[in-house]
């Protein structure tokens, strides 16, 4: 009789402890679940900031706004600044390449001209390429950042309708 | 003997609680941690919003019109709020240029980028003339009024406005 009620008991504190361990269990892989989504949920936030600072780098980019008498135009590009900016990643790809990408990092910005007709313009990409080379593969972002802006032709001067795409890559 | 049972039963109780409560806090941090991130995200949505309608207003009006000679975007909805003397070479007038000029713009960004948005120019005194176009998708969208493209051409000297708005639906 001793001996039943002694095994009962066993078979309850084996009950009882396998419970505690899947309880156990369960709170680690919720919590570490948890860590996991809010790292990833920072590390989109962290990637989103980056991308509108570097939209805000790329829009203010003296190298290419208009100016009058040495002022500044705010969204304004001059079409001729963004002809010769590109000529000048042309001939002088890896000295402005390397200049370039410690401002504007793993990046594509392309100007679209809307109005009066579609024209698209490559202004900046970086063909380093570093985070293929630390063997991180880099991924673009989802939803590029749009900012339309208007671009001048000092010839002609006129104001075209155009959009900046800014797409930032992260690993 | 049977105080003590109950003592034990009571400890087992307590301890239950205990785990309870600590699986309860964990989840409300969790929670907690979650309602940052998406106000994080929110700061972000508005930000880009509100660049893509402000600077698309601003654009909008510098924009140099084909067919026109010098007049500007602005320039037109100016002339067709007050005396309508532009006719451009096409045989449109000030008013019937802007119009087709925004929908082709309109067409060629925001509609083609599949966005949601409100725009319209509100004329003071010429009410027939107004451009208007909603297109939030459903009634749980509505424009993101923080970040609202809003730009104001005073008919000075005469009396009233144009009003110009642009928004992107939540």
């Amino acid at each position: 009789m001793n001996l039943k009620k002694a095994q009962i008991q066993l078979g309850e504190s084996i009950f009882v402890v396998i419970i505690i361990i899947l309880i156990i269990v369960l709170g680690i892989v919720f919590s570490s679940q948890a860590q996991k989504d809010e790292y990833e949920q920072r590390a989109e936030t962290f990637t989103n900031l980056d991308s509108v600072m570097l939209g805000q780098f790329a829009t203010s980019l003296t190298e290419l706004q208009c100016s009058t008498l040495q002022v500044e135009e705010l969204s304004c590009f001059d079409l001729h600044k963004i002809l010769a900016f590109q000529k000048l990643q042309e001939t002088n790809n890896d000295q402005s390449a390397q200049y370039y990408y410690s401002q504007l990092g793993d990046a594509n910005i392309t100007l679209e001209l809307i109005y009066p007709e579609e024209k698209f313009i490559q202004i900046y990409l970086n063909e380093l390429n570093l985070g293929n080379i630390s063997g991180v593969p880099i991924q673009p972002q989802e939803k590029p950042i749009i900012i339309p802006v208007s671009i001048y032709d000092d010839l002609k001067q006129e104001y075209y309708f155009g959009v900046l795409h800014i797409t930032m890559y992260s690993p | 003997m049977n105080t003590k049972k109950a003592q034990t039963e009571i400890i087992g109780l307590v301890v239950i609680v205990i785990i309870v409560s600590i699986a309860m806090l964990f989840y409300l941090s969790y929670a907690t941690g979650k309602g940052e991130t998406s106000t994080r995200d929110n700061i972000y949505k508005e930000y880009t919003n509100n660049e893509l309608s402000v600077s698309f207003i601003q654009t909008l009006l510098k924009t140099s019109i084909e067919n026109c000679g010098d007049a500007s975007f602005e320039d037109l909805v100016y002339d067709c709020g007050t005396k309508r003397q532009i006719t451009c070479t096409t045989g449109f007038n000030s008013c019937e240029q802007a119009n087709k000029t925004v929908r082709t713009i309109l067409n060629e960004t925001l509609d083609e980028w599949d966005l949601a948005y409100g725009f319209s120019i509100i004329y003071s005194h010429t009410r027939q003339e107004h451009i208007e176009t909603y297109n939030c998708s459903n009634q749980n969208e509505e424009i993101d009024r923080a970040a609202l493209g809003l730009f104001l051409i005073p008919y000075f000297p005469q009396p009233g406005n144009a009003r110009l708005e642009l928004g992107i639906c939540r």
